[in-house]
Protein backbone atom coordinates (compact mmCIF):
# COMPACT_ATOMS: atom_id res chain seq x y z
CA UNK A 1 0.00 0.00 0.00
CA UNK A 2 1.34 3.44 -0.74
CA UNK A 3 1.53 5.33 2.17
CA UNK A 4 -0.47 5.34 5.38
CA UNK A 5 -3.75 3.97 5.34
CA UNK A 6 -6.54 6.65 6.21
CA UNK A 7 -8.28 5.05 9.25
CA UNK A 8 -11.82 5.30 7.99
CA UNK A 9 -14.23 6.38 4.87
CA UNK A 10 -17.31 7.65 4.73
CA UNK A 11 -19.67 6.23 1.85
CA UNK A 12 -22.37 8.52 0.21
CA UNK A 13 -25.17 6.78 -1.22
CA UNK A 14 -27.44 8.85 -3.76
CA UNK A 15 -30.95 8.10 -4.83
CA UNK A 16 -29.50 4.60 -5.64
CA UNK A 17 -31.90 2.29 -7.41
CA UNK A 18 -31.07 -1.23 -8.60
CA UNK A 19 -33.40 -3.72 -10.49
CA UNK A 20 -32.76 -7.34 -11.29
CA UNK A 21 -33.58 -8.92 -14.40
CA UNK A 22 -35.73 -11.87 -13.33
CA UNK A 23 -36.71 -14.78 -16.12
CA UNK A 24 -40.13 -12.69 -16.38
CA UNK A 25 -40.39 -9.65 -15.46
CA UNK A 26 -38.28 -7.16 -13.51
CA UNK A 27 -37.04 -7.50 -9.73
CA UNK A 28 -36.69 -3.92 -8.35
CA UNK A 29 -34.68 -4.54 -5.51
CA UNK A 30 -34.06 -0.85 -4.31
CA UNK A 31 -36.10 2.27 -4.81
CA UNK A 32 -34.42 5.51 -4.14
CA UNK A 33 -31.48 4.65 -1.37
CA UNK A 34 -30.10 8.20 -0.28
CA UNK A 35 -27.87 7.87 2.86
CA UNK A 36 -24.78 8.99 4.19
CA UNK A 37 -21.96 6.89 5.99
CA UNK A 38 -20.50 9.35 8.27
CA UNK A 39 -16.36 8.07 8.55
CA UNK A 40 -15.63 5.55 11.51
CA UNK A 41 -19.55 5.43 11.59
CA UNK A 42 -21.08 1.76 12.64
CA UNK A 43 -24.32 1.68 10.62
CA UNK A 44 -26.57 -1.12 11.04
CA UNK A 45 -29.33 -1.50 8.67
CA UNK A 46 -32.75 -3.98 9.40
CA UNK A 47 -35.26 -5.23 7.39
CA UNK A 48 -37.37 -7.68 5.84
CA UNK A 49 -36.04 -10.55 3.65
CA UNK A 50 -35.76 -9.59 0.37
CA UNK A 51 -35.63 -6.04 1.32
CA UNK A 52 -32.40 -5.71 -0.55
CA UNK A 53 -29.67 -5.18 2.09
CA UNK A 54 -27.27 -7.92 0.46
CA UNK A 55 -27.78 -5.90 -2.81
CA UNK A 56 -27.47 -2.52 -0.99
CA UNK A 57 -24.04 -4.01 0.77
CA UNK A 58 -22.62 -5.27 -3.12
CA UNK A 59 -23.86 -2.02 -4.91
CA UNK A 60 -21.49 -0.04 -2.22
CA UNK A 61 -18.30 -2.48 -2.54
CA UNK A 62 -18.93 -1.97 -6.31
CA UNK A 63 -19.44 -5.14 -6.89
CA UNK A 64 -22.68 -4.76 -8.61
CA UNK A 65 -23.55 -1.66 -10.85
CA UNK A 66 -26.67 0.26 -9.38
CA UNK A 67 -29.55 0.78 -12.06
CA UNK A 68 -29.54 4.48 -11.54
CA UNK A 69 -28.09 6.72 -9.14
CA UNK A 70 -24.04 6.85 -7.82
CA UNK A 71 -22.22 6.03 -4.55
CA UNK A 72 -19.24 7.33 -3.74
CA UNK A 73 -16.43 6.60 -0.95
CA UNK A 74 -14.83 9.57 0.77
CA UNK A 75 -15.89 11.39 -2.32
CA UNK A 76 -14.51 9.43 -5.01
CA UNK A 77 -17.58 7.33 -7.06
CA UNK A 78 -17.73 3.45 -6.79
CA UNK A 79 -16.90 2.15 -10.64
CA UNK A 80 -16.04 -1.28 -10.00
CA UNK A 81 -14.42 -3.46 -6.86
CA UNK A 82 -13.93 -1.12 -4.10
CA UNK A 83 -11.09 -2.77 -3.42
CA UNK A 84 -10.27 -1.46 0.31
CA UNK A 85 -13.02 -3.22 1.86
CA UNK A 86 -13.15 -6.35 4.50
CA UNK A 87 -16.33 -8.39 3.92
CA UNK A 88 -18.25 -11.23 6.12
CA UNK A 89 -21.02 -12.67 4.88
CA UNK A 90 -23.63 -15.39 6.74
CA UNK A 91 -21.57 -18.47 5.81
CA UNK A 92 -18.03 -17.91 6.74
CA UNK A 93 -16.94 -19.01 3.08
CA UNK A 94 -13.61 -20.04 4.83
CA UNK A 95 -11.68 -22.07 1.81
CA UNK A 96 -11.41 -25.50 3.03
CA UNK A 97 -8.26 -26.20 1.23
CA UNK A 98 -6.93 -23.43 3.38
CA UNK A 99 -5.01 -24.15 7.12
CA UNK A 100 -6.86 -21.06 9.16
CA UNK A 101 -3.57 -19.04 8.86
CA UNK A 102 -3.91 -19.30 5.36
CA UNK A 103 -7.51 -18.42 4.97
CA UNK A 104 -6.96 -14.89 7.22
CA UNK A 105 -4.06 -14.13 5.09
CA UNK A 106 -5.87 -14.57 1.19
CA UNK A 107 -6.59 -10.76 0.94
CA UNK A 108 -2.98 -10.14 1.75
CA UNK A 109 -1.92 -12.40 -0.64
CA UNK A 110 -4.33 -11.11 -3.11
CA UNK A 111 -3.42 -7.78 -2.42
CA UNK A 112 0.43 -8.54 -1.93
CA UNK A 113 0.89 -7.05 0.97
CA UNK A 114 4.06 -7.89 2.86
CA UNK A 115 3.67 -11.45 4.55
CA UNK A 116 5.90 -11.46 7.57
CA UNK A 117 4.14 -8.73 8.81
CA UNK A 118 0.82 -9.72 7.82
CA UNK A 119 1.44 -13.24 9.06
CA UNK A 120 2.47 -11.34 12.42
CA UNK A 121 -1.19 -9.35 12.57
CA UNK A 122 -2.77 -13.01 11.20
CA UNK A 123 -1.73 -14.21 14.33
CA UNK A 124 -2.52 -11.36 16.27
CA UNK A 125 -6.13 -10.85 15.25
CA UNK A 126 -6.59 -14.81 15.51
CA UNK A 127 -4.76 -14.51 19.59
CA UNK A 128 -7.81 -11.82 19.79
CA UNK A 129 -10.66 -13.86 19.12
CA UNK A 130 -9.78 -16.79 21.02
CA UNK A 131 -8.20 -19.04 18.40
CA UNK A 132 -4.33 -19.05 18.89
CA UNK A 133 -2.89 -22.29 18.35
CA UNK A 134 -5.48 -23.20 15.95
CA UNK A 135 -3.04 -21.31 12.77
CA UNK A 136 -2.62 -24.61 11.81
CA UNK A 137 -5.87 -26.60 11.58
CA UNK A 138 -8.17 -26.76 8.44
CA UNK A 139 -11.93 -25.60 8.19
CA UNK A 140 -13.44 -28.93 8.78
CA UNK A 141 -12.14 -28.91 12.13
CA UNK A 142 -13.74 -26.21 13.78
CA UNK A 143 -17.30 -24.85 14.94
CA UNK A 144 -19.39 -22.70 13.20
CA UNK A 145 -18.53 -20.14 16.04
CA UNK A 146 -14.62 -20.51 15.46
CA UNK A 147 -15.22 -20.34 11.57
CA UNK A 148 -17.14 -17.24 11.60
CA UNK A 149 -14.58 -15.40 14.08
CA UNK A 150 -11.92 -16.71 11.64
CA UNK A 151 -13.89 -15.13 8.87
CA UNK A 152 -14.01 -11.93 10.63
CA UNK A 153 -10.29 -12.35 10.88
CA UNK A 154 -9.55 -12.31 7.01
CA UNK A 155 -11.86 -9.56 6.97
CA UNK A 156 -9.76 -7.62 8.87
CA UNK A 157 -6.04 -8.72 7.99
CA UNK A 158 -5.81 -5.67 5.58
CA UNK A 159 -6.75 -3.24 7.75
CA UNK A 160 -9.90 -1.75 5.13
CA UNK A 161 -11.21 1.37 6.05
CA UNK A 162 -14.60 0.23 5.49
CA UNK A 163 -16.12 -3.48 6.71
CA UNK A 164 -19.42 -4.71 4.85
CA UNK A 165 -20.84 -7.72 6.95
CA UNK A 166 -24.22 -9.23 5.32
CA UNK A 167 -26.17 -10.92 8.33
CA UNK A 168 -22.71 -12.15 9.38
CA UNK A 169 -24.08 -13.84 12.82
CA UNK A 170 -27.06 -14.87 11.56
CA UNK A 171 -26.16 -19.03 11.13
CA UNK A 172 -24.84 -19.08 14.85
CA UNK A 173 -26.80 -19.64 18.17
CA UNK A 174 -27.81 -17.49 20.56
CA UNK A 175 -24.96 -17.31 22.65
CA UNK A 176 -22.58 -17.68 20.23
CA UNK A 177 -24.03 -14.79 18.88
CA UNK A 178 -24.12 -12.04 21.37
CA UNK A 179 -19.88 -13.61 21.67
CA UNK A 180 -19.26 -12.94 18.10
CA UNK A 181 -20.68 -9.00 18.94
CA UNK A 182 -18.39 -8.89 21.13
CA UNK A 183 -15.51 -10.01 19.53
CA UNK A 184 -16.58 -7.29 16.63
CA UNK A 185 -16.25 -4.83 19.05
CA UNK A 186 -13.31 -5.87 20.38
CA UNK A 187 -11.85 -5.87 16.66
CA UNK A 188 -13.52 -3.08 15.55
CA UNK A 189 -11.81 -0.65 17.84
CA UNK A 190 -13.18 2.04 16.08
CA UNK A 191 -10.76 1.29 13.26
CA UNK A 192 -13.26 1.52 10.28
CA UNK A 193 -16.85 2.54 9.05
CA UNK A 194 -18.86 -0.41 9.36
CA UNK A 195 -21.78 -1.23 7.49
CA UNK A 196 -24.16 -3.98 9.47
CA UNK A 197 -26.81 -5.95 8.02
CA UNK A 198 -28.97 -7.85 10.55
CA UNK A 199 -32.51 -9.17 10.73
CA UNK A 200 -31.97 -8.75 14.92
CA UNK A 201 -33.23 -5.15 16.13
CA UNK A 202 -31.25 -6.43 19.34
CA UNK A 203 -28.39 -6.74 17.81
CA UNK A 204 -28.73 -3.50 15.58
CA UNK A 205 -28.94 -1.65 18.98
CA UNK A 206 -26.53 -3.08 20.48
CA UNK A 207 -23.37 -3.03 18.32
CA UNK A 208 -24.41 0.31 15.92
CA UNK A 209 -24.01 4.10 16.24
CA UNK A 210 -26.85 4.15 13.95
CA UNK A 211 -29.42 1.97 12.38
CA UNK A 212 -30.83 1.99 9.25
CA UNK A 213 -34.46 0.90 8.68
CA UNK A 214 -35.67 -0.53 5.63
CA UNK A 215 -39.31 -1.01 4.07
CA UNK A 216 -40.17 -4.02 2.84
CA UNK A 217 -39.32 -4.41 -1.11
CA UNK A 218 -39.08 -2.57 -3.03
CA UNK A 219 -36.78 -1.63 -0.86
CA UNK A 220 -36.62 2.24 0.86
CA UNK A 221 -34.99 3.63 4.01
CA UNK A 222 -38.27 4.33 6.33
CA UNK A 223 -35.71 5.83 8.96
CA UNK A 224 -32.55 5.99 10.61
CA UNK A 225 -32.32 6.34 14.24
CA UNK A 226 -29.67 7.22 16.49
CA UNK A 227 -28.76 5.00 18.94
CA UNK A 228 -26.96 7.28 21.05
CA UNK A 229 -25.44 4.90 23.76
CA UNK A 230 -22.17 5.54 25.18
CA UNK A 231 -18.70 3.09 23.64
CA UNK A 232 -16.88 1.26 24.53
CA UNK A 233 -19.66 -1.24 24.94
CA UNK A 234 -19.88 -4.64 26.41
CA UNK A 235 -22.40 -7.15 26.71
CA UNK A 236 -24.22 -4.75 29.23
CA UNK A 237 -25.43 -2.54 26.70
CA UNK A 238 -28.47 -4.48 26.81
CA UNK A 239 -29.37 -3.80 30.44
CA UNK A 240 -29.61 -0.24 29.36
CA UNK A 241 -32.52 1.64 29.66
CA UNK A 242 -31.55 3.41 26.63
CA UNK A 243 -31.21 0.35 24.64
CA UNK A 244 -34.75 -0.68 25.37
CA UNK A 245 -36.24 2.65 24.61
CA UNK A 246 -34.11 2.11 20.74
CA UNK A 247 -35.54 -1.19 19.89
CA UNK A 248 -39.13 -0.16 21.09
CA UNK A 249 -39.05 2.76 18.82
CA UNK A 250 -37.68 0.92 16.20
CA UNK A 251 -40.20 -2.14 16.43
CA UNK A 252 -42.82 0.56 16.21
CA UNK A 253 -41.41 1.72 13.27
CA UNK A 254 -42.42 -1.43 11.76
CA UNK A 255 -45.55 -2.23 13.44
CA UNK A 256 -46.32 0.98 11.87
CA UNK A 257 -45.87 -0.30 8.30
CA UNK A 258 -47.55 -3.62 9.41
CA UNK A 259 -44.28 -5.52 9.41
CA UNK A 260 -43.16 -8.19 11.78
CA UNK A 261 -45.21 -9.67 14.40
CA UNK A 262 -48.49 -7.73 14.52
CA UNK A 263 -49.49 -9.59 11.60
CA UNK A 264 -48.99 -12.99 13.19
CA UNK A 265 -49.16 -12.53 17.08
CA UNK A 266 -48.83 -15.88 17.95
CA UNK A 267 -44.80 -15.36 16.57
CA UNK A 268 -43.99 -11.97 18.95
CA UNK A 269 -43.12 -13.60 21.93
CA UNK A 270 -41.07 -16.13 20.99
CA UNK A 271 -38.19 -15.83 18.34
CA UNK A 272 -36.94 -12.93 19.56
CA UNK B 1 2.63 -17.38 -3.05
CA UNK B 2 0.44 -19.64 -1.35
CA UNK B 3 0.81 -20.01 2.24
CA UNK B 4 -0.56 -23.84 2.15
CA UNK B 5 2.25 -25.97 5.30
CA UNK B 6 2.77 -29.27 4.89
CA UNK B 7 0.25 -31.01 7.14
CA UNK B 8 1.95 -33.11 8.96
CA UNK B 9 0.09 -36.19 10.80
CA UNK B 10 -1.26 -34.28 13.84
CA UNK B 11 -1.82 -37.15 15.97
CA UNK B 12 -5.48 -36.96 16.74
CA UNK B 13 -7.09 -39.11 19.47
CA UNK B 14 -9.57 -41.37 17.26
CA UNK B 15 -6.45 -41.79 15.03
CA UNK B 16 -4.52 -44.44 16.57
CA UNK B 17 -8.21 -46.17 16.81
CA UNK B 18 -9.81 -45.37 13.57
CA UNK B 19 -6.25 -46.80 12.13
CA UNK B 20 -6.60 -50.26 13.95
CA UNK B 21 -10.38 -49.99 12.40
CA UNK B 22 -9.42 -49.38 9.17
CA UNK B 23 -6.91 -51.97 8.99
CA UNK B 24 -9.22 -54.52 10.80
CA UNK B 25 -12.04 -54.10 7.98
CA UNK B 26 -9.37 -54.85 5.80
CA UNK B 27 -8.73 -57.86 6.97
CA UNK B 28 -12.23 -58.92 7.14
CA UNK B 29 -12.70 -58.29 3.26
CA UNK B 30 -8.71 -59.99 3.00
CA UNK B 31 -10.18 -62.99 4.72
CA UNK B 32 -13.64 -63.38 2.77
CA UNK B 33 -12.21 -63.19 -0.40
CA UNK B 34 -9.82 -66.44 0.85
CA UNK B 35 -12.60 -67.93 2.09
CA UNK B 36 -14.06 -67.56 -1.21
CA UNK B 37 -11.80 -68.63 -3.53
CA UNK B 38 -10.97 -71.91 -0.77
CA UNK B 39 -14.86 -73.02 -1.91
CA UNK B 40 -14.64 -72.49 -5.34
CA UNK B 41 -11.60 -74.67 -5.04
CA UNK B 42 -13.45 -77.04 -2.78
CA UNK B 43 -16.52 -77.30 -5.29
CA UNK B 44 -15.07 -77.10 -8.27
CA UNK B 45 -12.85 -81.03 -6.56
CA UNK B 46 -15.95 -82.00 -5.76
CA UNK B 47 -18.16 -81.06 -8.50
CA UNK B 48 -15.62 -82.64 -11.04
CA UNK B 49 -16.22 -79.48 -13.12
CA UNK B 50 -13.88 -79.51 -15.73
CA UNK B 51 -11.40 -77.26 -16.55
CA UNK B 52 -11.81 -76.12 -19.40
CA UNK B 53 -15.18 -74.59 -18.51
CA UNK B 54 -14.12 -73.55 -14.85
CA UNK B 55 -10.69 -74.11 -13.69
CA UNK B 56 -9.61 -74.19 -10.71
CA UNK B 57 -8.05 -71.68 -9.09
CA UNK B 58 -5.22 -73.52 -7.98
CA UNK B 59 -4.62 -74.27 -11.64
CA UNK B 60 -4.71 -70.59 -12.57
CA UNK B 61 -2.45 -69.89 -10.06
CA UNK B 62 -0.37 -72.06 -11.52
CA UNK B 63 -0.29 -71.08 -14.91
CA UNK B 64 0.21 -67.26 -13.51
CA UNK B 65 3.21 -68.23 -11.71
CA UNK B 66 4.22 -70.21 -14.61
CA UNK B 67 4.24 -68.16 -17.18
CA UNK B 68 5.03 -65.10 -15.09
CA UNK B 69 7.19 -63.88 -18.11
CA UNK B 70 4.67 -64.17 -20.96
CA UNK B 71 2.14 -62.04 -18.44
CA UNK B 72 4.50 -59.19 -17.26
CA UNK B 73 5.47 -58.69 -21.39
CA UNK B 74 2.02 -57.99 -21.79
CA UNK B 75 1.33 -56.31 -19.09
CA UNK B 76 3.57 -53.72 -19.90
CA UNK B 77 2.21 -53.32 -23.19
CA UNK B 78 -1.40 -52.77 -21.83
CA UNK B 79 -0.22 -50.81 -18.89
CA UNK B 80 1.40 -48.20 -21.52
CA UNK B 81 -1.61 -48.08 -23.77
CA UNK B 82 -3.64 -47.26 -19.97
CA UNK B 83 -1.69 -44.60 -18.66
CA UNK B 84 -0.81 -43.13 -21.92
CA UNK B 85 -4.50 -42.80 -22.70
CA UNK B 86 -5.44 -41.72 -19.47
CA UNK B 87 -2.54 -39.18 -19.16
CA UNK B 88 -3.94 -37.79 -22.26
CA UNK B 89 -7.62 -37.48 -21.49
CA UNK B 90 -6.21 -35.19 -18.51
CA UNK B 91 -4.22 -33.13 -20.42
CA UNK B 92 -6.71 -32.40 -22.69
CA UNK B 93 -10.00 -32.82 -20.88
CA UNK B 94 -8.86 -30.59 -18.23
CA UNK B 95 -8.13 -27.91 -20.62
CA UNK B 96 -11.21 -27.90 -22.57
CA UNK B 97 -12.75 -28.15 -19.20
CA UNK B 98 -11.84 -24.99 -17.97
CA UNK B 99 -12.31 -23.51 -21.31
CA UNK B 100 -16.30 -25.04 -20.99
CA UNK B 101 -16.31 -23.01 -17.35
CA UNK B 102 -14.99 -19.71 -18.73
CA UNK B 103 -16.12 -19.31 -22.04
CA UNK B 104 -19.41 -19.04 -23.03
CA UNK B 105 -19.63 -19.87 -26.62
CA UNK B 106 -17.31 -22.89 -25.62
CA UNK B 107 -20.04 -23.97 -23.62
CA UNK B 108 -22.92 -23.76 -25.57
CA UNK B 109 -21.55 -25.76 -28.53
CA UNK B 110 -18.89 -28.24 -26.70
CA UNK B 111 -20.98 -28.68 -23.53
CA UNK B 112 -23.84 -29.61 -25.33
CA UNK B 113 -21.65 -31.49 -27.85
CA UNK B 114 -20.17 -33.24 -24.97
CA UNK B 115 -23.09 -34.57 -23.34
CA UNK B 116 -24.93 -35.87 -26.66
CA UNK B 117 -21.09 -37.42 -27.40
CA UNK B 118 -21.87 -38.71 -23.85
CA UNK B 119 -24.67 -41.29 -25.13
CA UNK B 120 -22.39 -42.79 -27.69
CA UNK B 121 -21.64 -46.41 -26.63
CA UNK B 122 -17.57 -45.58 -26.75
CA UNK B 123 -16.51 -49.34 -27.29
CA UNK B 124 -18.53 -49.16 -30.34
CA UNK B 125 -15.99 -46.86 -31.99
CA UNK B 126 -13.05 -48.88 -31.14
CA UNK B 127 -12.98 -50.73 -34.56
CA UNK B 128 -12.70 -47.35 -36.34
CA UNK B 129 -9.84 -46.29 -34.49
CA UNK B 130 -8.20 -49.97 -35.36
CA UNK B 131 -8.83 -49.01 -39.16
CA UNK B 132 -7.78 -45.86 -38.75
CA UNK B 133 -4.54 -46.22 -36.73
CA UNK B 134 -3.68 -49.59 -37.20
CA UNK B 135 -3.18 -52.53 -35.12
CA UNK B 136 -0.46 -50.82 -32.87
CA UNK B 137 -0.17 -49.17 -29.74
CA UNK B 138 -1.74 -46.14 -31.18
CA UNK B 139 -5.03 -47.52 -31.54
CA UNK B 140 -5.25 -48.80 -28.11
CA UNK B 141 -4.78 -45.35 -26.69
CA UNK B 142 -7.21 -43.66 -28.26
CA UNK B 143 -9.73 -45.68 -27.04
CA UNK B 144 -8.82 -45.22 -23.94
CA UNK B 145 -8.90 -41.39 -24.19
CA UNK B 146 -12.08 -41.40 -25.64
CA UNK B 147 -13.72 -43.64 -22.96
CA UNK B 148 -12.00 -41.78 -19.80
CA UNK B 149 -12.34 -38.24 -21.45
CA UNK B 150 -15.97 -37.28 -20.90
CA UNK B 151 -15.80 -37.90 -16.98
CA UNK B 152 -12.87 -35.46 -16.50
CA UNK B 153 -14.44 -32.78 -18.43
CA UNK B 154 -17.92 -33.27 -16.80
CA UNK B 155 -16.44 -33.50 -13.34
CA UNK B 156 -14.06 -30.75 -13.82
CA UNK B 157 -16.75 -28.19 -15.25
CA UNK B 158 -19.05 -29.01 -11.91
CA UNK B 159 -16.07 -28.80 -9.43
CA UNK B 160 -14.82 -25.63 -10.59
CA UNK B 161 -18.98 -24.54 -11.08
CA UNK B 162 -19.66 -25.76 -7.67
CA UNK B 163 -17.80 -22.32 -5.98
CA UNK B 164 -19.85 -20.24 -3.65
CA UNK B 165 -20.65 -17.21 -5.52
CA UNK B 166 -19.49 -15.49 -1.79
CA UNK B 167 -15.82 -16.89 -2.49
CA UNK B 168 -15.92 -15.07 -6.09
CA UNK B 169 -17.47 -11.67 -4.57
CA UNK B 170 -14.97 -11.66 -1.91
CA UNK B 171 -11.79 -12.78 -4.28
CA UNK B 172 -13.25 -9.36 -6.51
CA UNK B 173 -13.78 -7.09 -3.67
CA UNK B 174 -10.22 -7.52 -3.11
CA UNK B 175 -8.88 -6.92 -6.92
CA UNK B 176 -7.66 -10.26 -7.99
CA UNK B 177 -7.27 -11.10 -11.11
CA UNK B 178 -8.85 -13.90 -13.30
CA UNK B 179 -6.09 -15.40 -13.20
CA UNK B 180 -5.54 -15.39 -9.44
CA UNK B 181 -9.28 -16.22 -8.99
CA UNK B 182 -8.65 -19.39 -10.73
CA UNK B 183 -5.44 -20.69 -9.13
CA UNK B 184 -7.04 -19.65 -5.39
CA UNK B 185 -10.75 -20.21 -5.93
CA UNK B 186 -11.60 -22.37 -8.81
CA UNK B 187 -8.84 -24.99 -8.93
CA UNK B 188 -8.63 -25.75 -5.68
CA UNK B 189 -12.04 -25.88 -4.90
CA UNK B 190 -12.55 -28.54 -7.86
CA UNK B 191 -9.85 -30.59 -7.04
CA UNK B 192 -11.94 -33.07 -4.64
CA UNK B 193 -14.19 -33.47 -7.57
CA UNK B 194 -11.58 -33.90 -10.65
CA UNK B 195 -10.04 -36.69 -8.38
CA UNK B 196 -13.41 -38.34 -8.63
CA UNK B 197 -13.14 -37.88 -12.20
CA UNK B 198 -9.91 -39.38 -12.81
CA UNK B 199 -10.85 -42.35 -10.60
CA UNK B 200 -13.48 -43.20 -12.77
CA UNK B 201 -11.69 -42.67 -16.27
CA UNK B 202 -8.65 -44.44 -14.53
CA UNK B 203 -10.95 -47.49 -15.07
CA UNK B 204 -12.33 -47.12 -18.07
CA UNK B 205 -9.00 -46.50 -19.73
CA UNK B 206 -8.28 -49.96 -18.63
CA UNK B 207 -11.82 -51.05 -20.40
CA UNK B 208 -10.63 -49.17 -23.44
CA UNK B 209 -7.43 -50.57 -23.75
CA UNK B 210 -8.53 -53.82 -23.71
CA UNK B 211 -11.50 -53.35 -25.78
CA UNK B 212 -9.42 -52.05 -28.03
CA UNK B 213 -6.73 -54.65 -27.64
CA UNK B 214 -9.85 -57.60 -28.18
CA UNK B 215 -10.23 -55.86 -31.88
CA UNK B 216 -7.06 -55.87 -32.93
CA UNK B 217 -4.11 -56.00 -31.55
CA UNK B 218 -1.01 -58.36 -31.45
CA UNK B 219 0.20 -57.93 -28.04
CA UNK B 220 -1.58 -56.50 -24.65
CA UNK B 221 -3.56 -58.73 -21.82
CA UNK B 222 -6.58 -58.39 -24.17
CA UNK B 223 -4.75 -60.18 -27.32
CA UNK B 224 -3.33 -63.11 -25.13
CA UNK B 225 -7.09 -63.74 -23.81
CA UNK B 226 -8.36 -63.37 -27.14
CA UNK B 227 -6.01 -66.15 -28.24
CA UNK B 228 -6.49 -68.18 -25.19
CA UNK B 229 -9.75 -67.94 -26.07
CA UNK B 230 -10.04 -69.53 -29.29
CA UNK B 231 -7.81 -72.12 -28.04
CA UNK B 232 -10.19 -72.74 -25.67
CA UNK B 233 -7.36 -72.42 -22.84
CA UNK B 234 -10.18 -71.47 -20.21
CA UNK B 235 -7.50 -71.42 -17.18
CA UNK B 236 -5.53 -68.68 -19.16
CA UNK B 237 -8.26 -66.62 -20.03
CA UNK B 238 -9.03 -66.59 -16.16
CA UNK B 239 -5.29 -65.98 -15.44
CA UNK B 240 -5.41 -62.82 -17.61
CA UNK B 241 -8.85 -61.96 -15.98
CA UNK B 242 -6.67 -62.07 -12.69
CA UNK B 243 -3.81 -59.98 -14.13
CA UNK B 244 -6.37 -57.42 -16.11
CA UNK B 245 -7.78 -56.97 -12.35
CA UNK B 246 -5.00 -56.46 -9.99
CA UNK B 247 -3.63 -53.73 -13.11
CA UNK B 248 -7.04 -52.33 -12.49
CA UNK B 249 -6.87 -52.33 -8.66
CA UNK B 250 -3.39 -50.89 -8.59
CA UNK B 251 -3.90 -48.09 -11.07
CA UNK B 252 -7.46 -46.92 -9.07
CA UNK B 253 -5.17 -47.02 -5.79
CA UNK B 254 -2.63 -44.98 -7.66
CA UNK B 255 -5.12 -42.13 -8.30
CA UNK B 256 -6.24 -41.94 -5.01
CA UNK B 257 -2.84 -42.36 -3.35
CA UNK B 258 -2.26 -38.79 -5.52
CA UNK B 259 -5.54 -37.80 -4.76
CA UNK B 260 -4.74 -38.06 -0.94
CA UNK B 261 -1.25 -36.51 -1.52
CA UNK B 262 -2.94 -33.32 -2.95
CA UNK B 263 -5.92 -33.14 -1.06
CA UNK B 264 -5.28 -32.72 2.53
CA UNK B 265 -7.84 -30.93 3.75
CA UNK B 266 -10.38 -32.95 4.29
CA UNK B 267 -10.77 -35.31 7.05
CA UNK B 268 -8.78 -38.22 6.43
CA UNK B 269 -9.96 -41.99 6.80
CA UNK B 270 -8.98 -42.74 10.23
CA UNK B 271 -10.96 -39.94 11.39
CA UNK B 272 -13.43 -40.88 9.37
CA UNK B 273 -13.10 -44.66 10.35
CA UNK B 274 -13.63 -43.04 14.02
CA UNK B 275 -16.81 -40.96 13.24
CA UNK B 276 -18.24 -43.50 11.84
CA UNK B 277 -17.38 -45.74 14.66
CA UNK B 278 -19.82 -43.31 17.07
CA UNK B 279 -22.48 -43.60 14.76
N1 LIG C 1 -29.17 -12.12 -8.79
C1 LIG C 1 -30.46 -11.81 -8.65
N2 LIG C 1 -31.31 -11.94 -9.68
C2 LIG C 1 -32.61 -11.61 -9.56
N3 LIG C 1 -33.15 -11.17 -8.43
C3 LIG C 1 -32.38 -11.02 -7.36
C4 LIG C 1 -30.99 -11.34 -7.41
N4 LIG C 1 -30.46 -11.12 -6.18
C5 LIG C 1 -31.47 -10.67 -5.43
N5 LIG C 1 -32.62 -10.61 -6.11
C6 LIG C 1 -33.91 -10.13 -5.62
O1 LIG C 1 -33.74 -8.86 -5.11
C7 LIG C 1 -34.42 -8.71 -3.87
C8 LIG C 1 -33.46 -8.27 -2.80
O2 LIG C 1 -32.52 -9.30 -2.56
P1 LIG C 1 -31.46 -9.20 -1.40
O3 LIG C 1 -30.71 -10.46 -1.37
O4 LIG C 1 -30.67 -7.96 -1.55
O5 LIG C 1 -32.38 -9.09 -0.11
P2 LIG C 1 -32.01 -9.11 1.42
O6 LIG C 1 -32.62 -7.92 2.05
O7 LIG C 1 -30.56 -9.28 1.59
O8 LIG C 1 -32.78 -10.40 1.92
P3 LIG C 1 -32.40 -11.37 3.14
O9 LIG C 1 -32.67 -10.59 4.38
O10 LIG C 1 -33.34 -12.52 2.99
O11 LIG C 1 -30.96 -11.74 2.98
C9 LIG C 1 -35.07 -10.04 -3.59
O12 LIG C 1 -36.43 -9.94 -3.91
C10 LIG C 1 -34.38 -11.01 -4.49
O13 LIG C 1 -35.30 -11.97 -4.95
MG1 LIG D 1 -29.35 -10.84 2.38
Amino acid sequence: MSGPRQLTVSVAVEDVHKAYHGRAQQIVALESITMTVRSGEFLAVVGPSGCGKSTLLMLIAGLLPPTRGAIAIDGRPVAGPYTDVGIVFQRDVLFEWRTILGNVLLPAEIKRLSLPASRERALHLLDEVGLAGFEDRYPYELSGGMRQRVALCRALIHDPPLLLMDEPFAALDAFTREEMGAYLLRLWHERSTVIFVTHSIEEAVALADRVVVMSPRPGRIVEAVDVGLPRPRGLDVKEDRRFHDVVHTIRELFKARGMLWEKTPEIAGRGR
Amino acid sequence: MSVSKPLGARPGRGMAHGLARAARRQAIGAAALVALVAMWELLARVLAIPSYALPRPSQIAVILLGRWALFAKHLVYTTQEVLAGFLVSIAIGVPVAIGIVYSRMLESVSYTLIVAFQAVPKTALAPLFVLWLGYGLLSKVAVAFLIAFFPIVVNTVIGMRSVEPEMLYLTRSLGASAWQIFLKVRLPKALPSMFGGFKVAMALAVVGSVVGEYIGANAGLGYVQLVASSNLDTPLVFAVIVVLSLLGIVLFNLVGLVERLVIRWKPGEAQMEAARDTM
